[in-house]
This record gives C-alpha cells, sequence and structure tokens, in this order.
C-alpha cells in the first residue's frame, strides 16, 4: 500500500516544482507590486515544497523498514479440523465406606427394616 | 458408584438397609462370566470389593476391565487366591446360579440394568441418590 501512496506524493512534488518554476519565470522585477506579492507566495510554496520533500524521506524510510505481519494460524499438515465438544465431566467415584457387615452378596445387617434387592450387568 | 457410596453412608452403615445383589447379564456370555467371577471371589469374602470394582472401572468407561483376560487380574489384585478362583471360574461353579437370578429377575419384570427393589418397590437405572433417599424413607416410614 505504500508504493501508490509514494508515487502521488512525487508527483504532487514535482507539479509543487512546476508551478514553483512558472512563479519564478514569470515573476516581475524588484519594486513590482505584482512582484512583492509573488514573492511571498514562492516563499509560502517552497516551505510546502520542503514539507512535502520531508514527508516523502519519511515514508520512503517506512517503507524500507519490514513490514509487521499479522501471524495466520494454519492448520498443521494431516490435521483434522477439531470441532467442539461439550466437556465431560469427570466421573467421581466415592471412597467405600468402612466397617460395613457383609455377607457373601448381602452388605447391611439382617435387621434392617428396608431391603434393596440389585439386578446387576456387570458391562 | 457415588450413589451405593452415599447409600451405605446413610443407611446401611445406620443399619436401616440391607443390599441383596443379584445378576442380571444382560450383554452376552463375557457378563455372565463377570457375574460368575463376583460369586468366586464370594467364596473368598470379597464380592463387594470384587463387585465395586467391577462397577468402578464401568462407571468410568473402562469395559476392558469385564473382559476374561481382566477378571482374574482383578482377582489377583484384591488378593484372592489364584487357583481357588481360577477354579471356580474355569469350572462354572456359579454359571446356574447366574442363569436362576437373571430368569427371577425376568419374572418380575426387570429387562435392564440397574434394577432395585426397595422393599417391592421397583427402581429402574442409575439413579440419584435422591431417588433412592425418596423410596428408602418412603419404606422406612412403612410404605412398601
Amino acid at each position: 500500500m505504500q508504493r501508490p501512496r509514494l508515487f502521488a506524493n512525487r508527483l504532487a512534488l514535482f507539479v509543487v516544482l512546476g508551478l514553483l518554476a512558472g512563479q519564478l519565470g514569470c515573476s516581475g522585477g524588484p519594486g513590482d507590486p505584482a512582484a512583492t506579492s509573488q514573492s511571498g507566495d514562492l516563499a509560502a510554496l517552497r516551505q510546502q515544497v520542503a514539507a512535502q520533500a520531508t514527508r516523502i524521506a519519511a515514508l520512503e524510510t517506512r517503507a524500507a523498514l519490514p513490514q509487521p505481519t499479522v501471524a495466520q494460524p494454519k492448520p498443521a499438515t494431516g490435521a483434522v479440523t477439531a470441532t467442539a465438544k461439550p466437556i465431560q465431566p469427570t466421573p467421581t467415584v466415592l471412597p467405600p465406606v468402612a466397617g460395613l457387615v457383609t455377607d457373601g452378596t448381602t452388605k447391611g445387617v439382617a435387621s434392617a427394616k428396608v431391603t434393596i434387592t440389585e439386578y446387576v450387568d456387570y458391562l | 458408584m457415588s450413589t451405593a457410596r452415599l447409600i451405605d453412608q446413610a443407611y446401611v452403615k445406620t443399619g436401616q438397609v440391607r443390599i441383596v445383589s443379584k445378576n442380571l447379564p444382560v450383554h452376552g456370555e463375557q457378563a455372565e462370566k463377570a457375574a460368575e467371577a463376583a460369586l468366586c471371589a464370594a467364596d473368598q469374602g470379597k464380592f463387594w470389593d470384587y463387585h465395586d470394582k467391577l462397577l468402578e472401572n464401568l462407571y468410568v468407561g473402562n469395559r476392558a476391565a469385564s473382559a476374561p483376560e481382566s477378571l482374574k487380574k482383578l482377582a489377583a489384585d484384591l488378593g484372592l487366591n489364584a487357583a481357588t478362583f481360577t477354579s471356580c471360574l474355569d469350572g462354572g461353579k456359579y454359571t446356574q446360579r447366574v442363569n436362576d437370578e437373571a430368569a427371577e429377575a425376568h419374572k418380575l419384570g426387570v429387562t435392564g440394568t440397574p434394577a432395585f427393589f426397595i422393599n417391592g418397590t421397583k427402581l429402574v437405572g442409575a439413579q440419584p441418590f435422591e431417588a433412592f433417599k425418596t423410596a428408602i424413607e418412603n419404606a422406612l416410614r412403612g410404605g412398601e
């Protein structure tokens, strides 16, 4: 993006210089009121030329510097685009309760008021 | 498994509830062998340890723990006598008992596991502790 801008600046500089040359060629001699006015214009134009030259030099310096780049994330070779997965909570296993009465496949005292019979499958 | 532990803590340890474990293998021969293995562990006084380990593994998604080659390893890990356990399991000591319990479950209308009867009231599926608490409290108050 810097190159077209530099070209435009250079073009502007040449135009200003051309106008300046024209002004100089058409200026009258000393004492001429018109010449006095043109002298003031000339000073202003010279300031503009100097400002443009400074600006061009600054732009050329910037253009010469390494341009910052924005890193674009690239998928690794062969990587499959991952889809967002819901996070599964890790199952929590509480520690066994110590001191329980057991007898074979029965747990708890025989006098318990409630009996839970479970049917399980281990797969 | 956490639900079972909460029940143990709140009701079994306090003498209010007794749990009887039975088998309903619904996943074929491998499940039947796992059920028999747990009963073989009972011969050596380690049924609940074995039962809990199998269910813990199932709970965390490790179904391989119930594979035939893993059943004997689990017995060894729990300190069971290997020769006795192997003889029990390979000899099919509890094959008939497992089949009988499965038939009993079918008669009661149970088709899936886990299933529970709390003083006769059926509760199906891996229910949260609150569901058991409600049913147990109801049974303790004299309901079924």
